[in-house]
């Protein structure tokens, strides 16, 4: 007399985390009702209720819907991992900065008697670059170049000439601490519809001018707040806030800062250690995240209160990671990082770099724009160091869950402290609480409030479950 | 937190963004775009 074989001794496609069947983590994400299920390698996510987790995990049904969908998901993912074109330019035109900001990724030598990039010379970096662009993305596509620093205002009169005669061609943007942001800098670059990225660290002098000083030991902060209130309104206004010891616990006021004056949309940014002066203020994980946490849930009450958002950008980008991870802007949460392949940065000397973070890390520069062929340079060992970092691949990165909701960031910063780039992040429990806060936001009906309006517009949404 | 069965929904949202070729990948300097294409 036969028996019915029992289906776990069958094909284990449609079963979990045995033979061919998907791999699932459960995530706790503080909330009450709901867990995370994880399939790290697609980035595809269940939220569970809590008590029937199991149930979606073993029944069969999670697997199986999952499967029918997970070359999708998987392309989804490999697109904007491996596949983007190159399209953004860090540039800075000068070594020089008129501030000595505790924090910066240049070394201070540098900053203080470096040499400027003179406007022939830098027409001539935007010629290469145009000629680069146009031989590599499709025709009308437009690349982004960031003047970016130092501080690119000291090379004013060549920035503003590039501007005026590349203009058609690259979507510019400058990033400035504002000291020389007069109101004649302020409408050339509105009217030639430049981005104009400014940075703050703080809602009072007591807090922004602990790190952003001159070389005098004087603030700034004054000078900011007014030029960031002519800029409010201007919808290429973006605003940095380096996250540091000295301001974390600021961040919540921060935002009522932001609100207070009409910001949309601003960053967050925790500071890098790549150099010794941001690693000296680098905060605690834990503070960090607290603050950092406050703050986002400031911009939810005040949102809810007003109906005006102020977006946290990095913060939205991971949201968008986990929900479009296409449709993502920022590359630093994700591997490989858009480092030497979304976007390079050039130096004043014309040395090239897969990012800003590695300008003051000789030994990961590609070559030099005026004598090397761009095609060349990020094909070179050094870049390619960078651009084939991947999570799957480091330690403890590879079992974790949450791997394509954080990308090990940043390069610069992990070859900085462990002189290696296979470590995961120092600030690995910062991401994987962010990740752990993303999932709770959607959970709690969040997650619109903290994005963009508009977020969806042009995608396709994938129903799995 | 709760153990008890819940009359919750699952939860999962994803969408694709169709590969253009014209998709700006930035580091953590976003710049807003003032000028759309």
């Amino acid at each position: 007399m036969s028996q019915a074989i029992s289906p776990l001794w069958g094909p284990s496609q449609a079963g979990v985390n045995a033979g061919a069947g998907p791999h699932f983590d459960v995530l706790e994400v503080g909330h009450p009702d709901y867990v995370a299920l994880i399939n790290a390698d697609t980035a595809f996510w269940v939220l569970s209720p809590r008590a029937e987790a199991l149930d979606y995990l073993l029944s069969g049904e999670l697997p199986k819907t999952y499967l029918e969908k997970e070359k999708k998901l998987a392309g989804d993912l490999e697109t904007v991992r491996f596949k983007l074109l190159t399209s953004a330019v860090y540039f800075n035109p000068t070594e020089r900065c008129n501030l000595d900001c505790g924090y910066c990724y240049l070394p201070r030598e540098a900053r203080r008697t470096g040499q400027d990039m003179d406007p022939a010379r830098l027409l001539e970096a935007l010629d290469k670059l145009q000629d680069f662009f146009v031989s590599t993305l499709p025709e009308g596509a437009r690349p982004q170049l960031v003047f970016h620093g130092s501080e690119p205002l000291l090379a004013k009169d060549a920035v503003f000439k590039g501007i005026e005669q590349y203009g058609d061609y690259f979507r510019f943007g400058v990033q400035t601490n504002t000291v020389l942001l007069d109101k004649e800098a302020i409408e050339f670059l509105k009217a030639h519809g430049a981005g104009i990225g400014i940075s703050l660290d703080g809602p009072t002098p007591e807090v922004a001018d602990r790190t952003r000083r001159t070389w005098g030991g004087s603030g700034v902060f004054a000078q900011t707040v007014k030029v960031l209130e002519e800029l409010v309104g201007y919808p290429g206004l973006n605003i940095i806030t380096t996250v540091t010891k000295e301001n974390v616990r600021s961040l919540p006021e921060l935002v009522d800062f932001y609100h207070d004056r009409g910001v949309t949309n601003a960053l967050f940014n925790p500071v890098r250690g790549t150099q010794l002066g941001g690693r000296n203020l680098m905060p605690d994980q834990t503070e960090l995240a607290h603050y950092f946490f406050a703050a986002l849930d400031r911009t939810f009450e005040l949102y809810e209160k007003t109906g005006r958002k102020l977006v946290i950008g990095n913060f939205a980008n991971l949201l968008l990671g986990l929900v479009a991870p296409g449709a993502r802007r920022l590359m630093c949460d994700i591997s490989p990082c858009g480092g030497g392949r979304c976007f390079f940065a050039v130096g004043a000397s014309g040395e090239v770099a897969p990012c800003s973070e590695f300008l003051g890390l000789p030994e990961f520069h590609g070559g030099n724009l005026f004598t090397d062929s761009i095609k060349d340079l990020l094909a070179t060992p050094a870049f390619k160091q960078v651009t084939t970092r991947m999570t799957e691949n480091l330690e403890p990165c590879k079992r974790c869950a949450v791997r394509h909701f954080c990308g090990a960031p940043c390069p610069a910063e992990v070859y900085a402290f462990n002189g290696s780039l296979d470590a995961p992040a120092p600030l690995c429990d910062f991401y994987a609480a962010q990740a752990r806060y993303a999932f709770k936001v959607i959970a709690d009906g969040r997650l619109d409030a903290l994005l963009w309006d508009g977020w969806k517009d042009g995608l396709e949404e994938i129903v799995v479950m | 937190m709760a153990k008890d069965k819940s009359s919750k929904k699952p939860i999962s949202i994803r969408y694709t963004c169709a590969p253009d070729g014209d998709q700006v990948g930035l580091s953590h300097y976003l710049m807003a775009d003032a000028k759309k294409k």
